[in-house]
């Protein structure tokens, strides 16, 4: 015991962790953070959350006036956290009288773990099924993909058609680097790659051939964010011995046909482990007013081993494997309702629960042993 | 003396409370009949107050309550017209309208009437704009073109039953055979449309008069006019649920429910009632529209609180609280000129007064959850009567620890400004309206919101405390000072800890619903810099960069923090609950701030100066 | 010394972690076939139907129904309208066109122009049509060319009337404006 606390006290006066557990370096962190919320706040009237996010709060560093650098809130809670975790491990006095506020540093550790956890891998994506569709995959609101796939006869058995598609990412394309889609045995060379492009539709015919009908792509100027962006580019394609020019564009809704085989640059897909097929959208209105007061899905979920029929609605949310589906919006098309949902992937979605039950509970301790204290100083008296 | 000023306070309740019946009916009954507004069942009482406040910024006119001047709008339309209630801040939409300018800022339908094509002309060109490009005329325009439609579909909604100039049969002979009673030659809409049969018999006629004639073309005309225009107050029951119908088009398209037609008609009696100011009958037929709409009602399986929603509106028990509030203040204020018994009298009462103002207030919210079914907090309005609740409770507790005054008169004043504020913001409109689907009843929400709510409450509360420290400090009191400075240390925590908790619930209700546990949202922001702010007092405290000073002045800043985080996100215009901050509310928000931050630094160092001084070299 | 080191290491792994993303090739996946692609849904404000434009042509603005005006070189003023539903219906539309250019063509005459239609989508993926009317107007006398859009629950029409010889002149990109027409989001 006696040697943990030796090696406690000289793992303190070490330089580099002195400086974590310095409390006045601890205050300025936590005014910087002050100072970036408050910023970020501010920002957002002028340049949305989006913006606002990826500049203050999921950046190490970013640059101010052009010039001026300054940490990002992730920098400045790494070092909160590694602080709190230091300070948890090498100062906190492990004493019974003590536990509430353990339990307290406990809590806050695993809520900023939680947070990161959370940063690091949580997906958010989103689907939007019309009554009677089905799907497996969801769609990312901000990255696209390019997807290929042969195109085969009909499925007759009743079951739902699938299709194997292999697919890259559009931000790991590089202009003039070939990538080899092996399965369709069909090569794809990048010519020009745009962020945010436009159709040009004074281009001459005889240009490359796209899914709609367009012979040119020009540049257009990028959103505040990229969720409004429409990517787009000209490639050539080498397939079946034969080379084409083409033009893919993230705004076209029918994908290319070139022979048997299919290209498109569509939203960026992430498969789920189960398929979801809408059943029926039914919503609610305050009486006589436009405001919905509650809408709901009822969904088909088929997981490989388990189809199962499950309610989702606002607030209540579908939870299965790592995945969480959330009734987030609504539309109609010809008549028939569209119901869209957010699904969000987070392996450390019970992270903050777990945070929670650990901040409550020691505040509850502390402040329970610090009032029975009062009582008996009072009664002493 | 004391017991006669505090009978003359709880008469003046009483006589707040009380209904005056005013003009030559009661209108108690019929303030209590069920109208479809907004998306919720309300009495008409509050339809009127509502309708009132957006025309004219206030809840009564002329003295007399909201509801008297609906009555005169729906059944004596000619003399409302002249009712100066449309209130347009702004001189140059007058001035492009070519209305002379009312000192009073508010004019009569009669004086904008010549200016109705104006107005229309002027709205064309702005419709398609959205609301956020418009400038401040285009918005008074808007505004006033959307207040004056209202209006005027308020004002022929009871037309059916008025004796109209178009609808005029005089033969005598002509009459007798519609079966019409001889004294009147202007007919209602709904006479004639009771003897339809007889009236085709009459335009069958090979001698038909000119009068049926156009009689029959006014009908025609004034049906087509009335095909739109609502006023809910007639439920029917439906697979669905209720529908709410309203009488005109009703009429219009040809009503074949018996029910229905007798309540249409009750309508139009209620109206002869009112002209006539036949007390007896108005009652009757107001009691028999609230029977049959109520019974429709519970047999949907909906029963509107609409008797406790009236009281509440007569009772007002925040303004009455408020009242309430500064009576105590005032009996403080007066407590300090006495010494002896009779300061210790006074302050008695004023205990007294401040716990009924405070059973007045918590009655106030207990009844708004009644109504809307409804956690106590879900929009910006309710905040300011939470918190204020949750102050001036706490405020009591310190008093009955300390017992120094100091509680009381805090309380007193926080009471008073948090439900000046809150009335400020009542004239947004319905405070008790329907929320959107995201918004609705929900554990997390509920408790998240008000864990948050109280948090402000004790940061709030630490700030004015800290107010109190410095006013005792600049004075040289050391001693009280130093006791206070307890109080804000206190204070500070309770907030800490509750705005913390929150914070928490806050992100596990925002997992439950949108599917992350944080994501740097304004209003999420806010609670984390109240959060931060007081953890950096509390730790800046342990390392001894703040003492006594620091941490009052740092508190007392704390309160422009929580303004940031309160009001934000309305007052920045981002996210989704953008209303509500006029230009003036703004200006008086900065002013604050900048008078609070000069107070702040000028304030601290002319205590700390003080406080030096006062003890002295130790 | 070893706490410069240190010092120094830190924020290098940080960095370090911040990038070290390796690049991934081709990605596979099974899709089912079951839903129609869409977007996340309308956001407040983005407008529901969006288009390109000619650059020549100057826009004049729109509101309510009618979406877009624009001036097309000659003069030529062309109007983009919505309307709900399926408009009306096709026919009803052309009869009304007809009605304005004051032809009343008869029923085969009709039927066998509108066979002669091709079909068409737009960049969107909704049904278009293609019609020009100076078949059915008089040499010299104003005659129109007509865009059909069937949106999922409403209908768009592009209009231009003119003179044929006119009309003529704009109809390459008249028809490339109305191929353009595709979802706000």
């Amino acid at each position: 015991m006696d040697r943990l606390a030796t090696l406690r006290a000289r793992a303190c006066r070490l330089p580099v962790i002195r400086w974590f557990l310095d409390l006045r370096l601890q205050i300025l962190a936590l005014l910087l953070l002050f100072l970036l919320t408050l910023w970020g706040t501010l920002y957002q009237v002028e340049h949305g959350l989006w913006a606002s996010q990826q500049r203050f709060f999921y950046s190490w560093f970013f640059v101010s006036g052009g010039f001026f650098p300054f940490p990002g809130a992730k920098l400045v809670l790494a070092y909160l956290f590694v602080s709190l975790l230091l300070v948890t491990v090498l100062r906190l006095s492990y004493r019974a009288q003590k536990t509430g506020l353990i339990l307290i540093h406990w809590g806050l550790l695993v809520l900023l773990a939680g947070g990161g956890i959370t940063h690091f891998q949580a997906v958010e994506s989103f689907l939007s099924l019309k009554e009677g569709e089905r799907s497996n995959l969801t769609s990312d609101y901000r990255n696209w993909e390019i997807s290929v796939w042969t195109e085969r006869a009909q499925a007759t058995n009743g079951l739902p058609e699938k299709r194997a598609v292999e697919a890259i990412d559009t931000d790991r394309l590089l202009g003039g680097k070939a990538v080899v889609f092996p399965d369709a045995a069909l090569t794809l060379i990048p010519r020009r790659l745009f962020q945010n492009a436009m159709p040009n539709i004074e281009a001459p015919p005889s240009g490359p051939q796209s899914a709609s009908g367009f012979t040119g792509l020009s540049a257009a100027a990028q959103q505040t964010d990229p969720a409004q962006d429409l990517p787009g580019g000209e490639f050539t394609v080498l397939a079946a011995g034969a080379t084409n020019q083409i033009l893919l564009w993230a705004g076209e809704a029918s994908p290319l046909h070139l022979g048997e085989k299919t290209i498109q640059l569509r939203r960026k897909r992430h498969p789920l482990p189960a398929s979801l097929a809408l059943k029926r959208f039914t919503k609610e209105e305050h009486p006589g007013t436009a405001v919905a007061r509650r809408y709901e899905s009822r969904v088909q979920l088929s997981e490989p081993r388990l189809s199962r029929e499950v309610l989702i609605r606002m607030n209540e949310p579908l939870r299965f494997a790592d995945y969480t589906v959330y009734q987030s919006s609504y539309s109609e098309e010809e008549g028939v309702p569209v119901s869209v949902f957010a699904v969000v992937k987070n392996g450390g979605r019970i992270v903050p629960y777990l945070a929670s039950v650990l901040l409550f509970l020691g505040m509850l301790i502390h402040f329970g042993i610090m009032l029975v204290g009062r009582i008996r100083r009072r009664e002493a008296r | 003396m004391i017991r006669g000023l505090s009978a003359l306070l709880l008469l003046a309740v009483v006589a707040f409370a009380s209904e005056v019946p005013a003009g030559k009916v009661s209108l108690s009954s019929f303030r209590a009949i069920a109208i479809l507004d907004e998306g919720r069942i309300k009495p008409l009482d509050t339809f009127a107050r509502g309708k009132l406040l957006q025309f004219s910024a206030r809840e009564t006119f002329a003295g007399k309550p909201a509801i008297q001047w609906l009555a005169r709008v729906f059944f004596d339309p000619e003399s409302a017209a002249d009712d100066k209630i449309f209130r347009v801040e702004n001189p140059q939409v007058t001035e492009a309208l070519g209305v002379p300018a009312e000192a009073s800022l508010r004019y009569s339908l009669k004086q904008l009437e010549p200016s109705f094509p104006a107005l229309q002309e002027l709205y064309r060109r702005i419709a398609p704009l959205p609301d956020k490009e418009r400038d401040p005329v285009q918005k008074g325009v808007a505004r006033l073109y959307v207040n004056v439609n209202q209006y005027l579909e308020l004002q022929t909604a009871f037309l059916f039953a008025a004796p109209s100039p178009t609808l005029v049969i005089s033969e005598p002979s002509v009459r007798a055979r519609l079966g019409l009673p001889s004294h009147q030659t202007a007919c209602s809409w709904l006479e004639l449309r009771d003897l339809a049969p007889n009236l085709m018999t009459e335009l069958e006629r090979s001698d038909v008069s000119t009068e049926v004639m156009l009689a029959a073309q006014g009908m025609r005309q004034m049906a087509g006019n009335g095909a739109a225009l609502s006023l809910p107050v007639l439920p029917v029951k439906t697979k669905e649920g209720l529908r709410w119908e309203s009488p005109w088009p009703l009429l219009s398209a040809g009503i074949s429910e018996t029910n229905l037609l007798f309540s249409i008609h009750r309508l139009s009696r209620l109206r002869a009632a009112w002209i006539s100011s036949d007390d007896a009958a108005f009652q009757r037929e107001a009691d028999g529209l609230r029977q049959e709409a109520s019974s429709v009602c519970k047999s949907a399986g909906v029963t509107p609180p609409l008797k406790l929603e009236v009281a509440y509106n007569l009772i007002s028990p925040f303004a009455n609280a408020r009242i309430l509030y500064i009576a105590a203040f005032l009996l403080l204020m007066v407590s300090w000129l006495f010494i002896g018994p009779r300061a210790r009298r006074l302050v008695t009462v004023a205990w007294g007064v401040i716990l009924l103002a405070l059973l007045l207030h918590a009655c106030g919210i207990a009844a708004r959850m009644a109504i809307t079914g409804r956690p106590p907090v879900t929009n910006l309005y309710e905040t300011f009567l939470f918190v204020a609740a949750v102050i001036v409770a706490v405020s009591l507790l310190v008093e009955r620890t300390l017992g120094n005054r100091l509680g009381l008169l805090v309380g007193a004043i926080s009471g008073t400004g948090f439900l000046f504020l809150a009335g400020r913001f009542a004239t947004e409109g319905d405070t008790l309206r329907v929320l959107v689907a995201v918004l609705d009843s929900n554990f997390w929400l509920s408790t998240h919101v008000l864990a948050v709510t109280i948090g402000y409450a004790g940061v709030v509360l630490s700030g004015i405390l800290g107010h109190v420290w410095m006013v005792q400090a600049i004075r040289g009191r050391a001693a009280a000072a130093a006791q206070t400075a307890k109080l804000v240390y206190g204070t500070q925590a309770f907030g800490l800890l509750f705005t913390f908790t929150g914070t928490i619930l806050g992100g596990v209700w925002a997992d439950q619903s949108w599917g992350r546990f944080w994501g740097w949202d304004p209003k999420e922001n806010g609670a984390l810099l109240i959060v931060i702010w007081s953890a950096m007092i509390f730790h800046a405290r342990l390392v001894g960069w703040v003492r006594e000073t620091g941490f009052a002045a740092a508190s007392m800043a704390g309160i422009l923090v929580v303004c940031f985080a309160w009001f934000g996100v309305n007052f920045l215009g981002v996210g989704l609950h953008a209303y509500g901050f006029s230009d003036g509310a703004r200006a008086a928000l900065y002013a604050y701030g900048s008078l609070q931050t000069l107070l702040i630094l000028f304030g601290a160092w002319f205590a700390h100066a003080r406080l030096a001084q006062s003890r002295g070299p130790e | 010394m070893r706490s410069r080191l240190l010092a120094l290491l830190l924020p290098t792994l940080l960095l370090a972690l911040s990038c070290s993303r390796e690049p991934e090739g081709v990605r596979r996946y099974i899709e089912e076939t079951g839903a129609l692609p869409r977007g996340p849904g309308a956001r407040a404000g983005a407008p529901l139907v969006q288009f390109t434009p000619p650059a020549a042509w100057e826009r004049l603005g729109g509101s309510g129904m009618r979406l877009e005006a624009f001036r097309a070189p000659g003069a030529v003023e062309v109007a983009l309208a919505r309307l709900p539903g399926d408009g009306g219906g096709f026919e009803a539309n052309l009869r009304r066109w007809f009605g304005q250019l004051g032809v009343a063509p008869g029923n085969l005459e009709v039927q066998q122009f509108i066979e002669s239609l091709s079909n068409e989508t737009t960049w969107g993926g909704w049904p278009l049509m293609l019609l020009d009317l100076s078949a059915f107007t008089r040499e010299g006398a104003p005659t129109m060319l007509i865009a059909y859009a069937q949106g999922p629950n409403f209908v768009l029409t592009l209009k231009a009337s003119a003179s044929a010889s006119a009309l003529r002149g704009i109809q390459a990109d008249f028809n490339a404006l109305a191929r353009s027409l595709r979802p706000g989001n």
